[in-house]
């Protein structure tokens, strides 16, 4: 008992350094000065750079906005052809998000891209005021839309990896207000360009195409920072400063080499379990359906209710930014502060800006015709509240994930905001506008903030165990570099903390299972303790809500099962081995090829097959489904050795069979372990599993109950009577 | 002989920038693009944002008056024909709200209400007038509209 109270307070201590290192001291105060944390990173460029970039990219989505009937006119295109070109551009945007991600999660070039995006825009504006047709137009457009989004998907990343974690919500919040200045000049420049210049919607893309040039260049000197550098890098290098043996032990135990990376789909279904993370993207999603389409709908409102032309219009759309920059400037101190003492309180307040900004702005519809300073000023603080929610959201949301995620993160939010919620917002305030006109879509406005606001409030239950989590895997990784560095024997298989659910039922809970090169392990337990669910999450085929799965050092947690094939986990799963409609031959050839083995190297292992079931090559040609229960899971090994595993997984091999038939599949088994493959047996039969292992596991009710060595599970018939009783009871019946 | 490991990246980026070089190109490959507004088309009557009744004279003036313009195509609530062609790129039976006159004004007997969009904007209306040649194209790009709401008398 106290052996785990000294585990625990050990493991609470790491976590306390870890999340000092990235930036969470659990202090409350805030005695860094912006000034400081800026030098101590790469300086004033990046985020310099990065906002003049930012403000250039708002650009020309607002001026296609502006200038939208005006090119309908010239090109003699009606407005639902203007009203599907912004869309298809709106696709691109959020389209392109993910892939950017995907092409910077291998090598440190999100610094490349954001110069490429710049440069794309210098082009794509050009492109723009030019284009002569609707088909031109669309295609520059596309472009255009697709800088954007992958601006939107690494440019915070790159911030976040520019500075120390000390800064990180001030840093957001600066980056947030180069793009508030943005949303300010671009219709003040339109609006001077079109009035005070003359030119038309083509001289003012051309005078944009001008414009970025200033801010590409400007830009043109941004470095990749590399991921985590100021965050898990120094975590990394607080850990092997509290290991014993210190800095040298683990410079040479880098595991680096021989890591698996995530690939983008297992990188994007990790961060979808992440509890925090969901709600946080649902909460973007129903922001989405408010927030995307209000600034059209806005625009109507101005029109109709006050009368504003579109000079009005635009002065009136320049000025909302500035309560939002107010607000950021003012409040993102205490929004740094938060997250330096938890990132939960930081969370509550994003939920406070974003519900409070959205019932301000619900009730703008009720002020009173002449009141307009009333108006302007509930509009003000709307968007005021909305300053303080939105960066205190971002840099939750990038707190708390491993930072090799954080432009996948970016990408989803850009997904869930623009695509999920914005289509949505467009179909739902459209009806709503038909019916109602524009002042009627004030009110779900503020019902949608409010449920957005809920949802993100109920983040702060996770935000915590989330973070933990993030930590924890840090750590462990860390500490396990340090044990390959020091010649210490890696588990094969580690298992630690596993909890799984399907849904809602949860039917792991944290479960450790550990196997050792060569060793042969049963899992025993009674039916639906929970066996064939930690093979799953041990095969690939579930993923676990928390805990790691390690395999020879490296973390596969939420890597493909098959990738883990190819690595060498192969499962047998019970009596669902084999295809019934193929032949023997023809399923020992499909398990070859599905690891993409030369022809020939499969027909050698078919042969190896065969020699050791001689049973299966008199049925070779035979269907699988007319096989008996033992020839099947002959069948079963078989395809199982032609992927010649490290880790062999086994379910329930011996169910329905007869003894005669068990001793022959068990000897089989004792051949491929001895032979140096690993065996995890999972039995609900105590006898034949404990016949053939040294170590043992017994599970019941999702929990491990014995790890220990077989003949000690013999002595415990606490254990064995409810294995024994389901046993009696199955004969019974 | 040895080769640079970027020398294919820098041909895939030049290639890029080429092919996107091509495309502008062959986007601004015409003539006959406004960058600067030509405020010689203008609407004198309604006023923008007037309200009006039935039924209303809309006319217009060009100043200077180039000879190659010979009539006007005015559009009520659709857009114009693309620039260098004629009315007849609307198939014949989508030809509603569209008159060509060679005078400067014309008189437009009744508007249908608006359907689809906000109460508000149900007899809001927009007119549309461009140059044509003589041979009925659309010169040019440019054009000036006028929106005006429609006096209704509720019953």
């Amino acid at each position: 008992m106290i052996d785990a109270e000294c585990v625990e307070a050990d493991r609470e201590e790491v976590r306390r350094i870890g999340r000092a290192s990235l930036g969470i001291t659990g202090e409350g105060g805030l005695n860094v000065r912006l000034r400081d944390v800026i030098r101590a990173g790469r300086g004033w460029y990046p985020i310099t750079a990065l906002g003049a970039l930012t403000i250039v990219d708002v650009f020309q989505g607002q001026a296609f906005g502006i200038l939208g009937p005006d090119i309908a006119d010239a090109l003699g295109l009606n407005r639902a052809v203007i009203a599907g070109l912004a869309a298809l551009r709106l696709l691109a945007v959020f389209g392109s998000t993910l892939p950017a991600a995907a092409f910077t999660q291998r090598r440190p070039r999100r610094a490349a891209m954001s110069i490429g995006a710049g440069c794309a825009w210098v082009i794509t504006a050009l492109g723009i005021g030019l284009s002569r047709t609707g088909l031109l137009l669309g295609v520059w457009l596309v472009l255009s839309g697709i800088g954007v989004g992958s601006s939107e998907a690494v440019h915070r990343p790159l911030v976040v990896d520019s500075y120390p974690p000390s800064g990180r919500v001030r840093l957001l919040a600066v980056y947030r207000m180069f793009n508030q200045a943005g949303q300010i000049l671009a219709p003040l420049l339109v609006a001077i360009l079109t009035t005070v210049g003359h030119f038309t919607w083509r001289g003012v893309f051309v005078v944009i195409s001008v414009l970025t040039i200033p801010a590409v260049l400007f830009g043109l000197g941004l470095r990749d920072p590399g991921v985590g550098t100021y965050d898990e890098s120094a975590l990394r290098a607080r850990v092997r400063e509290e290991l014993p043996g210190g800095d040298d032990v683990v410079a040479d135990g880098d595991l680096s080499g021989t890591e698996v990376q995530l690939g983008f789909f297992e990188i994007v279904r990790r961060l979808l379990l992440i509890p925090t993370v969901r709600r946080i993207l649902v909460g973007w999603a129903v922001l989405g359906l408010s927030f995307v389409p209000l600034s059209t709908y806005l625009a109507f409102f101005l029109q109709e209710r006050w009368g504003l032309r579109a000079g009005g219009r635009a002065l009136f759309a320049a000025v909302l930014p500035l309560f939002s920059m107010a607000a950021v400037a003012i409040s993102s101190r205490r929004s740094e502060a938060m997250l330096r003492r938890d990132p939960a309180e930081l969370l509550r307040r994003a939920a406070f800006g974003i519900g409070g900004g959205a019932i301000c702005i619900s009730l703008v519809p009720l002020v009173p015709s002449g009141w307009f300073l009333v108006m302007v000023l509930l509009f003000g603080a709307g968007f005021a509240l909305q300053g303080l929610g939105f960066p205190a959201l971002e840099a939750s949301q990038l707190s708390i994930i491993p930072a090799n995620m954080r432009s996948h993160a970016s990408g989803l939010a850009g997904i869930y905001l623009s695509a999920v919620g914005g289509f949505g917002g467009v179909l739902l305030f459209g009806s709503i506008d038909r019916r109602f006109g524009a002042a009627g879509v004030f009110p779900p406005v503020g019902v949608l903030g409010v449920v957005a606001a809920l949802v993100l409030r109920s983040g702060t239950k996770t935000i915590g165990t989330d973070l933990d989590r993030t930590v924890d895997a840090l750590v462990e990784n860390e500490q396990l570099r340090a044990l390959h560095a020091s010649g210490a024997r890696l588990a094969m298989l580690a298992c630690r903390g596993i909890d799984f659910a399907y849904g809602t039922v949860q039917v792991l809970f944290d479960v450790d299972f550990t196997v050792d090169e060569g060793e042969m392990v049963a899992l025993l337990g009674t039916n639906g303790a929970g066996k064939s669910t930690l093979l799953r999450v041990v095969s690939g085929l579930g993923l676990p809500q928390s805990g790691t799965v390690r395999f020879r050092g490296q973390d596969i947690t939420f890597v493909d099962a098959e990738r883990r094939v190819s690595m060498g986990i192969v499962q047998i799963p019970g009596g669902k081995a084999s295809f019934g409609p193929l032949t023997v031959a023809e399923n020992l050839r499909v398990a070859g090829y599905s690891i993409g083995r030369e022809r020939r190297a499969v027909e050698q292992g078919i042969d190896a097959s065969f020699d050791a079931f001689p049973l299966l090559s008199e049925r070779r040609n035979q269907l699988a489904s007319t096989l008996s229960g033992g020839e099947r899971q002959m069948l079963a090994l078989s395809k199982a050795l032609i992927l010649r595993p490290r880790l062999l997984v086994i379910d329930e091999l011996s169910l329905g069979l007869a003894p005669i038939v068990v001793a022959d599949l068990l000897q089989m088994v004792r051949r491929i372990n001895a032979d140096g493959t690993a065996v995890v047996l999972v039995e609900q039969s105590v006898n034949v599993a404990l016949s053939l292992v040294d170590h043992a596991y017994f599970m019941e009710k999702g929990e491990i109950r014995f790890d220990g060595r077989s003949e000690a599970l013999l002595g415990r018939a606490d254990l064995l009577r409810s294995v024994f009783l389901e046993g009696s009871a199955k004969a019974m019946s | 002989m040895r080769r640079s490991r970027s020398a294919p990246r820098t041909r895939r980026w030049s290639s890029t920038v080429g092919a996107l070089s091509i495309v502008v190109a062959l986007t601004g490959c015409a003539d006959n693009l406004s960058f600067r507004r030509d405020d010689s088309l203008t609407i004198v009557t309604p006023a923008d944002r007037e309200l009006v009744g039935t039924p209303l004279r809309v006319q217009w003036q060009v100043r200077p008056r180039p000879a190659a313009v010979r009539a006007f195509a005015v559009f009520v609530d659709r857009a114009p024909q693309p620039p260098g062609t004629t009315i007849e790129h609307f198939k014949e039976d989508n030809r509603v709200g569209i008159f060509v006159t060679k005078a400067t004004s014309l008189a437009i007997p009744a508007f249908e209400r608006r359907q689809g969009v906000a109460k508000a904007l149900r007899d809001r209306h927009r007119v549309v007038v461009v140059p044509l040649d003589a041979r009925g194209r659309r010169i040019g790009e440019n054009v000036d509209t006028v929106e005006f709401d429609v006096f209704v008398e509720t019953p």
